[in-house]
C-alpha cells in the first residue's frame, strides 16, 4: 500500500491549525507502512532543537521519516547541528523522488 | 521507455507567497531528475506566466529599472522551458481559462496554454502522481 508524504510548510507556532499535519502523520503511521513529513518554508521552524521535539520526537519514535529542506533551514539561519534529533536534511529533489515513487502528497 | 510524468497544481498568485518559489523549485528539480512535468495553474497562479509583467525602478533607493532588476516569474518559467528542452523532457503548462479571463491575464508567455479542468483530468491520468499546492 502506497504511503504518504505530508508537506509541512507553515510555522507550527502560528496556531493550533498548523499542528494538524503532525496529528495526521501520527494517525496515518498506525495504518500505513510509509509516512514521511517534509518540512519546508516556515515548516522547518518545527525542526529547531529545543522546540520542535514536542511534535517530531513522538512521530520519529513511531517510524515516521521527517525530512527538512536545507534551503529553507539556511534561509532561517537554522544550522544542521541545531535541529531535532532524528530529522534528516534532504534537498527538494528528495520530495520529488517520493512523489515519483507514488507516495501521496498532502500539502499543509 | 518514456519518462515518468508528474503533475503539479498551483493556486498562488505571483509575489504573494513562498509557495510560488517552492513550486518553481519543485518543477526545476523534477525536470532535472528527468521527469516530464505538467503544471495546471488555477486562480491567481494564472498570473505567474503573464506576458505583460514588467520590471520597475526603485526611486526610494535610487535605482533605475535595470539596476533594480526586479524578478518577474514569467522569466523563471521561460527558463524552466529552456531547461526542459535541455533535459529532453516535457514541461506542459496550462492556465485555467476561466481563471485567466476573470483576472484579465489571458496573455501568457509562449509555450503556456489555456486549459480547463478536463485538461487537468487528462494530466492526472497520464501522471504517476499529482501534487496540489493550495493557497492558505
Amino acid at each position: 500500500m502506497a504511503g504518504y508524504v505530508l508537506i509541512a510548510a507553515r510555522d507550527p507556532w502560528d496556531g493550533p491549525e498548523q499542528e494538524q499535519v503532525f496529528e495526521l502523520a501520527g494517525s496515518l503511521a498506525k495504518e500505513r507502512d510509509s509516512v514521511s513529513i517534509y518540512l519546508t518554508e516556515n515548516g522547518v521552524l518545527a525542526a529547531r532543537a529545543g522546540g520542535g521535539e514536542r511534535w517530531l520526537a513522538p512521530l520519529i519514535s513511531r517510524g515516521v521519516s521527517v525530512f527538512a529542506d536545507p534551503f529553507a533551514l539556511a534561509e532561517r539561519g537554522i544550522s544542521d547541528d541545531r535541529i531535532v534529533s532524528g530529522v534528516v536534511t534532504a534537498p527538494i529533489e528528495h520530495l520529488v523522488d517520493l512523489l515519483a515513487e507514488g507516495q501521496s502528497g498532502l500539502w499543509f | 521507455m518514456p519518462p515518468k510524468c508528474l503533475t503539479f497544481v498551483l493556486n498562488d498568485p505571483p509575489y504573494e507567497s513562498a509557495r510560488s518559489t517552492t513550486a518553481l523549485r519543485l518543477l526545476d528539480a523534477a525536470i532535472r531528475r528527468g521527469y516530464d512535468v505538467n503544471v495546471f495553474a488555477y486562480e491567481g497562479a494564472v498570473g505567474l506566466a503573464c506576458a505583460s509583467q514588467m520590471q520597475h525602478a526603485n526611486p526610494i533607493h535610487g535605482r533605475d529599472a535595470a539596476s533594480e532588476d526586479h524578478p518577474n516569474p514569467k522569466d523563471w518559467i521561460a527558463a524552466l522551458q529552456v531547461l526542459a528542452r535541455q533535459c529532453s523532457v516535457r514541461l506542459d503548462w496550462l492556465n485555467c481559462g476561466q481563471c485567466s479571463d476573470e483576472r484579465g491575464v489571458a496573455e501568457a508567455i509562449p509555450g503556456v496554454r489555456r486549459g480547463s479542468p478536463a485538461d487537468l483530468w487528462a494530466f492526472v491520468r497520464a501522471s504517476v502522481n499529482t501534487l496540489v499546492i493550495p493557497t492558505s
